[in-house]
């Protein structure tokens, strides 16, 4: 049965996720053409406009991703899902699967949609970019950790933006639920946003709690350090360390949002 | 042989602090086609989302197919709410393959049949249709499920005279006698024809029930008269 609801999730949104792939790519080589033009105003807007279709890429796709499960599942077509003699759990993990499935792909795009704006960039700044300068450049900055480091943060990465799937799904299940179903869209945009507030104070708990950051050691490469962010952030310093302590609060809450989505589905089931 | 299709007891549903269901009691068997009749408003949808498994939140026992409202009752009670229902932009076909990927008592030949029956090409989008061919689409896919029950939320508003009377013809089209079909309506004069027995339901509660032979002999008058009559005495 999974595989059927995930073949009819491919089938629902392919139209519009070839849409926006289409335009952030379109969008990418337009503007990466117009950063290689004579003319310097021309050049800039060309890098604007594609690092902004690459920036904008994995954030339109997954707002999509949320919509399109809201509609399907507390809208007009909700009443069809919803009628399934499947377990709602089982259909939410259905979608949730295609969901990250979908995000993968993009950030593996983005990638990819990377390389021509990094061209563009370099040429709308007046210097010239080689295949064989950009290959030199990652290999330098790769080498100040060692591959595990960036494996981990890549799996880091890719899991944290599954995650950002996890708190769409939530506020429109939960924003669906007969508390306030009545206000259609606009109860999962209220819970977002609630939700958008609570994870800012709970990340600067995470930070704060957890003393530990990354950034260049004493010989340079990248290593895992202490440092005192409740006393830096009374100082008002910026230690140039990328916090660890967030990460711990991103996977906990993401753990509670997939829970209470899935109670939501399984019992709190209220359409308008 | 008839069997119990619907079992309410005490349900209740509150929209803040709106009754929309008030302690109501049923009983319906299989193998018969109720209408369940009322004004806007006095909880005729309600009940049937409830029915349906897809308003939770509510008080009282409700058994609908031998089930709790839930998958296994899904398994067994084909629901056509009073939305348009399937994705717009799909075909009819889709949205034919629709159903038959998701339940296991759909009925491919039974659906081609009566979509051919209502006039409708395979091939054409919903969002190419008007309020009436959906209609049909809708009904063609919802009645070519071999349910148990059939809960039909007004599948004939909205929709002119003339088709409503093929619309209702194709939902009795090769209907199983052991099946419950229960069709909530204020268009009673056109569904008075097809029906076997009739809940009328106002403020949330159950006002009248019978069979319509028998309510015609005791009231001696039509259906659709004593609908008229009756919210003309509750409304005093």
């Amino acid at each position: 049965m999974v595989s059927t609801l995930i073949t009819h999730e491919y089938l629902r949104t392919r139209t519009w996720l070839a849409v926006v792939f289409g335009v952030a790519t379109l969008l990418t080589v337009v503007g990466t053409l117009m950063a290689y033009t004579p003319w310097g105003f021309i050049r800039v807007l060309g890098f604007i406009l594609s690092f902004v279709a690459v920036a904008a890429f994995l954030f339109v796709v997954q707002l999509g991703l949320a919509f399109d499960y809201w509609r399907s599942s507390y809208s007009k077509t909700g009443y069809f899902t919803q009628s399934l003699p499947v377990k709602g759990s089982t259909i939410y993990g259905a979608k949730f699967l295609w969901g990250a499935i979908v995000t993968v792909v993009t950030l593996l795009w983005n990638v990819v949609l990377a390389v021509p704006v990094i061209f563009g960039g370099a040429r709308a700044m007046g210097d010239g970019m080689t295949w064989a300068a950009l290959m030199s450049n990652l290999r330098s900055a790769v080498g100040v950790a060692p591959l595990w480091t960036w494996i981990f943060l890549g799996f880091l990465f890719v899991t944290l933006s599954v995650g950002g799937i996890a708190q769409y799904y939530f506020a429109a299940s939960l924003g669906s639920e007969s508390r306030m179903n009545r206000l259609g869209i606009g109860g999962p945009i209220i819970v977002w946003f609630v939700l958008y507030l609570v994870m800012q104070v709970l990340l600067l708990v995470g930070i704060v709690a957890v003393p530990l950051g990354l950034g260049p050691g004493v010989d340079g490469h990248l290593a895992v350090m202490s440092v005192n962010y409740l006393e830096t952030l009374m100082q008002n310093n910026n230690p140039d360390i990328m916090p660890l302590g967030f990460f711990p609060v991103l996977f906990i809450v993401s753990a509670v949002l997939i829970w209470r989505t899935v109670v939501s589905w399984n019992k709190k089931v209220s359409l308008a | 042989m008839s069997t119990t299709a619907i079992n309410v007891r005490g349900l209740t549903k509150n929209y803040g602090v709106l009754r929309a269901l008030d302690a109501l009691d049923l009983t319906l068997p299989t193998g018969q086609i109720v209408g369940l009749l009322g004004e806007n408003g006095c909880g005729k949808t309600t009940l049937l989302k409830v029915l349906a498994g897809v308003l939770a939140d509510h008080e009282g026992d409700v058994t609908i197919a031998g089930h709790r409202p839930g998958p296994e009752s899904k398994a067994h009670v084909s629901f056509l709410p009073d939305a348009s229902f399937l994705p717009d932009n799909a075909r009819v076909s889709e949205c034919v393959r629709l159903y038959r990927d998701f339940f296991a008592d759909f009925d491919v030949a039974k659906a081609e049949d009566l979509i051919g029956y209502f006039g409708l090409q395979q091939s054409t989008r919903l969002k190419a249709m008007s309020k009436g061919m959906r209609e049909k689409v809708q009904i063609a896919l919802a009645m070519s499920r071999q349910a148990t029950v059939y809960l039909l939320d007004e599948p004939i508003s909205g929709v002119d005279p003339a088709a409503r009377q093929v619309i209702l013809d194709g939902m009795v089209r090769n209907l199983s006698e052991d099946s419950l079909v229960l069709i909530s309506t204020h268009l009673v004069h056109d569904l008075e024809p097809i029906l076997d027995g009739v809940v009328l339901m106002r403020h949330g509660k159950v006002l009248l029930e019978g069979a319509v032979d028998d309510l015609r002999g005791q009231y001696n008058m039509s259906i659709d008269q004593l609908f008229r009559e009756v919210y003309q005495w509750s409304a005093r």
